[in-house]
């Protein structure tokens, strides 16, 4: 070949593909602008996450979990035979417990009939003192204050003195007197 | 760096079992801590749920069929364990899992274990707010550094739903740091 002819650029072209033979990723150029806008975004987040360890914490961490292992390998073997020991004591206090409920559940009858309370109310009215029935009575509320108010105000002490007799209101008074002394 | 297929037929040796097991805590233990740490918080809840993955890993090694990576496998419980100790809290507290975690944000100001300035409080407070797949997949990636094929191992998600869940997570968080300087 002419010298010449030996520097053509198509005869380089020939020898010398123009394809680098570089690849890349697929989609990679479809992402391009998400990375980049990610790595903006990235760096104004801090890089540490200012998380400290105690000093040597690392360095007896395998004979700690060894040893945890080791006991609950040890805790494995003596299971089912203690779990059995302890399940006795408390299946018998179940099995007690169960025993005298039901039979408790079963064999009392709890409620009264409104009957059976008549009943027994009528046969024991005089033996029934005020103090047992407030003292069973204590949900219902009594306003004192107005009680008083209602009944002792000024008007309707007037309005008593004037339709009784002065002469039986005195003797009342007299009576009063004498039981207070 | 330990071969794992060796390590793990020697964990599923009686008689190499227990030092293998040595030599895989000391391999696995400090990303395994930072990872249940960012999840739990405090020091000493990441120490307990810590301890807990390595005795389930102890237990369950046996049954392990190689069907994924030991580290993929060992994250997978430290992740479940995790969790697993939020939603026990918040049963017990009787309270929501979200408030849980504000709440264990809120405890870092007293934390003696916490050296953070304000903004990484707010970080902390950013990422607490996440929904939990966002807020898993931010820490592998943002502060593990982690690859999304070996969180995608671990999470058992699609590449592609994790780079979506990467990028919503940035802005929400970016958003909320915003919004709180301001």
């Amino acid at each position: 070949m002419k010298e010449h002819l030996k520097h053509n650029k198509e005869n380089l072209n020939s020898k010398f593909p123009k394809e680098p033979g570089f690849t890349s990723p697929e989609g990679y150029f479809d992402a391009i602008e998400d990375n980049f806008s990610l790595k903006l975004l990235e760096e104004k987040i801090p890089s540490d996450s200012g998380f400290e360890i105690p000093s040597n914490y690392f360095e007896n961490l395998e004979n700690n979990i060894i040893s945890k292992v080791e006991l609950s390998k040890k805790g494995k073997l003596i299971t089912l035979r203690s779990k059995i020991i302890r399940l006795i004591p408390v299946a018998a206090a179940i099995t007690i417990f169960l025993f005298v409920g039901i039979n408790f559940m079963f064999s009392k009858d709890t409620e009264l009939s409104s009957d059976e309370i008549a009943v027994w109310f009528d046969n024991n009215i005089n033996s029934i003192s005020s103090d047992d029935l407030t003292s069973e009575l204590d949900d219902l509320e009594i306003d004192d204050a107005n009680l008083l108010d209602n009944i002792i105000n000024e008007n309707n002490l007037e309005t008593y003195i004037n339709a009784n007799d002065s002469y039986l209101l005195l003797q009342d008074t007299d009576i009063n007197l004498i039981e207070i002394n | 760096m330990v071969d794992e297929v060796i390590l793990v037929e020697q964990l599923q040796n009686v008689q190499t079992k227990e030092q293998a097991f040595r030599v895989l805590i000391t391999e696995y233990k400090e990303r395994l801590y930072w990872h249940i740490r960012k999840i739990v918080i405090s020091h000493d809840d990441a120490d307990d749920v810590l301890q807990n993955t390595f005795i389930k890993v102890f237990r369950g090694i046996d049954n392990f069929k190689q069907e994924s990576q030991l580290f993929s496998w060992m994250y997978r419980i430290a992740t479940n364990e995790s969790i697993t100790f939020i939603n026990k809290r918040a049963k017990e507290r009787n309270t929501e899992i979200s408030e849980i975690k504000q709440g264990l944000v809120t405890s870092l100001q007293s934390d003696e274990w916490f050296t953070g300035d304000e903004i990484q409080l707010i970080l902390q407070e950013a990422v607490a707010t996440l929904p939990e797949k966002q807020q898993l997949v931010f820490n592998m990636k943002y502060f593990d550094n982690m690859k999304y094929d070996e969180i995608s191992n671990i999470l058992e998600t699609s590449v592609g739903g994790l780079k979506a869940s990467y990028f919503h997570a940035v802005k929400k968080i970016e958003n909320y740091i915003k919004t709180r300087k301001d």
